[in-house]
């Protein structure tokens, strides 16, 4: 009996995972069928590289989304390309490339900008929206300042993190490690407050919630899980890149609507992202193994859109009896 | 301490000896093939090729993988039409070619890596690029070239030492387009510039010879730059906001193409005479040149959509042939072509929003000559029999 409630409240709490659950089992079974060498050790190691950097960076989405009032960073793509171009260009080539300074430096920036992002928003309460777009514009701008073109070169000490060819690169371990501090993260107080300050706000404010500390705690965390996306990217393509990182918005919103998370905030979480981001790689990947000939990147782009839209009915429609059962 | 004395001096001797190698190569191309090489970006490598002695696993006939990043302009569209409807075709019923998987990225860097990986993956025995980011998938044509599958990338180059390059002199054809129009203003004037997508490297290279031409001459007033995507659309609505903004005569225009419709349809909306104007082969454009002889001397063939794939396409297939490449990168000029040859392409009744291309003969853009130089065993690839 115990044990059935217990079933039931992990059910319940998990709800929102289920349709990035079924979907990419339903990919990995295509898969299976169509690529088995997505199976083979250089298959899941290329996968696992050019997965990390939008799994971390929809995890540095996923805190703000979370947060509530609307909130999510449209800026976590220029930021990275930001992040890449100012690693290449200026920590490189002044020779400031030890792995120590280069994680303090990306951490160091990556935090730094969330903090004055989260300062606009909640002390000069302009709509998170306009903040982000406007320095998702700034940034793309200023990352063609920095390198005007595709250039320059990875830190020597990460040349090899870029290959791919078996599954436990160093790519493999740095996201290990990020999705182990997120599980520790999550079972913090503190991202309670999160969840709580975004699904409630009056509510978490009044039972004595810093709903102002949890929003800055939200954006520092992002800027953390930025800097480690960016760090990826920069191992995978093993340069700079001034337009590439912008990209990545949009496919880490996907991944963080796609892993069940409310974009109305308090509801959600940093599997469902994780889980998002595997899907959006799979639907790539399947679909690749179909010859659609000069049109398939629209086919990709548009079975997406779908996927998106299917998952979001499926979402509504589980999490509205519950609701109305209250 | 000794140790490391030892290492410093093998590290210098090692470089010297890549730095000779690398001259050498390129040294003993005839002196009018070393020509294309001259200006050419200095990221372009052009050191031995690391595929000289390349031979494949298995076949005739081959499975050709064709990473694309993208699909959708007219440029790329007149290439996949000579792709699928020609160069396929000829290359199946030569017995070389069995299939061709074609991978779409949508400009995506990170998906043409996950793609390049899983068409190794799949096995096919060669990948052909296009036009793509040159730092940024060095690490996948790596994986692919140890698992014994070369990488030809073509109307561009990438910075691997493990591919083969096969790209027009950008620079060299970004200057000699500026010179020519600057040369039809009479040397002075007000120029606009409509530059194509910033931050993309075949992009600033042609920027980079532009402005080198428009530099040699003091007299030539540079007054606007505008971006304009390589899209007519785009280049027409980025021209008339500058042409609403700026009232001064614009004496000439030199243009990244395509956007030559869009930039004359943008002139004569806004009751501006068309002055001399850079020409790079687009049907409307020329069309319109046909009826306006007096707006260009000359036109340039830089990147023609068709020839470009032939070019890539046929590298890909001599490099399948064991023919060895002898270079990293086989580059070309840029070629000139006359307003009789543009009216000889042209319908009698041309209009002025065909979307497509002006060609050169395609031998004449990847003659024999140029791959009897680069290639160590030359052949044609079609006639090619397979030895033992």
């Amino acid at each position: 009996m115990n044990l059935n409630e217990k079933a039931r409240s992990l059910l319940t709490r998990n709800q929102h995972l289920l349709t990035s659950v079924c979907l990419s089992a339903f990919l990995l079974l295509v898969a299976a069928f169509r690529a088995p060498q997505l199976f083979s050790s250089s298959g899941i190691g290329s996968a696992i590289i050019v997965l990390a950097p939008l799994v971390l960076a929809s995890l540095a989405v996923t805190p703000i989304v979370l947060a509530g009032r609307g909130g999510v960073d449209l800026s976590v793509g220029p930021l990275l390309g930001f992040l890449n171009v100012t690693l290449v260009a200026w920590l490189v080539e002044y020779g400031y490339s030890s792995p120590t300074y280069v994680i303090v430096y990306l951490v160091g920036i990556g935090v730094l900008y969330q903090i004055i992002i989260a300062t606009i928003i909640i002390y000069v309460r302009v709509s998170p929206i306009i903040v982000t777009l406007s320095a998702y514009l700034v940034l793309t701008g200023v990352n063609l300042v920095i390198l005007d073109r595709p250039s320059g070169v990875a830190p020597e000490w990460m040349f090899d993190w870029g290959n791919g060819a078996t599954v436990f690169s160093p790519v493999f371990f740095v996201l290990c490690g990020m999705i182990v501090l997120w599980a520790i993260f999550s079972r913090t107080a503190f991202y309670q407050q999160i969840l709580l300050t975004g699904g409630e706000e009056r509510m978490a404010f009044a039972s004595g919630v810093n709903t102002v500390g949890a929003r800055f705690g939200a954006h520092a965390v992002a800027g953390v899980y930025t800097a480690m996306a960016a760090l990826c990217y920069t191992a995978l393509i093993g340069s700079g890149d001034p337009t590439q990182g912008s990209t990545y918005t949009l496919s880490a919103i996907t991944a963080v609507v796609l892993g069940g998370t409310s974009l109305a905030g308090g509801r959600g979480g940093g599997l469902g992202s994780i889980l998002g981001s595997i899907c959006i790689y799979l639907i790539s990947y399947v679909l690749a193994t179909f010859n659609f000939g000069t049109v398939s990147g629209f086919v990709t782009q548009m079975s997406t859109g779908v996927v998106l839209v299917m998952s979001l009915l499926v979402n509504s429609a589980i999490s509205r009896p519950a609701g109305e059962t209250k | 301490m000794k140790a490391l004395l030892t290492i410093c001096a093998v590290a210098v001797v090692a470089l010297f000896t890549t730095m000779l190698a690398r001259a050498e190569v390129l040294q003993e191309l005839p002196p009018d093939i070393q020509k294309a090489y001259e200006g050419l970006d200095p990221k372009t490598p052009v050191g031995a090729s690391m595929l000289s002695d390349f031979k494949p696993k298995k076949g005739p006939p081959w499975t050709i993988g064709f990473a694309s990043s993208y699909a959708g302009n007219t440029w790329r569209a007149a290439a996949m039409d000579r792709l699928m409807n020609v160069l396929v075709p000829e290359a199946k019923e030569a017995g070389l070619v069995k299939d061709i998987v074609i991978t779409q990225s949508d400009l995506k860097d990170a998906v043409q890596i996950q793609q390049i990986r899983q068409l190794v993956d799949q096995g096919v025995d060669i990948i052909i690029l296009c036009c793509s980011n040159p730092t940024a998938l060095n690490q996948s044509i790596k994986y692919a070239y140890d698992k014994g599958v070369p990488v030809i990338s073509y109307d561009g180059f990438v910075t691997a030492p493990e591919a083969l390059s096969v790209t027009p002199n950008f620079v060299d054809g970004g200057y000699q387009i500026a010179k020519s129009v600057i040369e039809k203003m009479g040397g002075k004037g007000n120029l606009l510039y409509v530059s194509g997508i910033a931050g993309l490297n075949t992009s600033d290279s042609f920027d980079t010879g532009a402005l080198k031409a428009i530099a040699e001459h003091p007299d030539i007033k540079l007054i606007g730059t505008v971006q304009g995507n390589w899209t007519d659309q785009i280049a027409q609505v980025e021209v008339q906001k500058f042409l609403a903004t700026h009232p001064e005569t614009v004496d000439g225009i030199v243009l990244q193409s395509p956007s030559e419709i869009g930039v004359i349809q943008a002139l004569l909306q806004s009751g501006r005479p068309v002055p001399p104007i850079s020409l790079q082969g687009e049907f409307g454009a020329a069309c319109y040149w046909k009826e306006h002889p007096e707006i260009a001397d000359v036109g340039f063939y830089l990147y023609p959509p068709a020839s470009e794939i032939y070019f890539g396409w046929n590298a890909a297939l001599r490099v399948l042939q064991g023919q060895g490449p002898k270079i990293q990168t086989i580059a070309r000029q840029v070629m000139k072509y006359t307003l009789e040859e543009n009216n000889s392409q042209l319908p009698e009744d041309c209009k002025i929003d065909d979307q497509r291309w002006l060609e050169p003969k395609a031998e004449d853009w990847f003659p024999n000559s140029l791959a009897n130089q680069v290639f160590a065993r030359p052949s044609d690839p079609l006639t090619w029999k397979p030895q033992n």
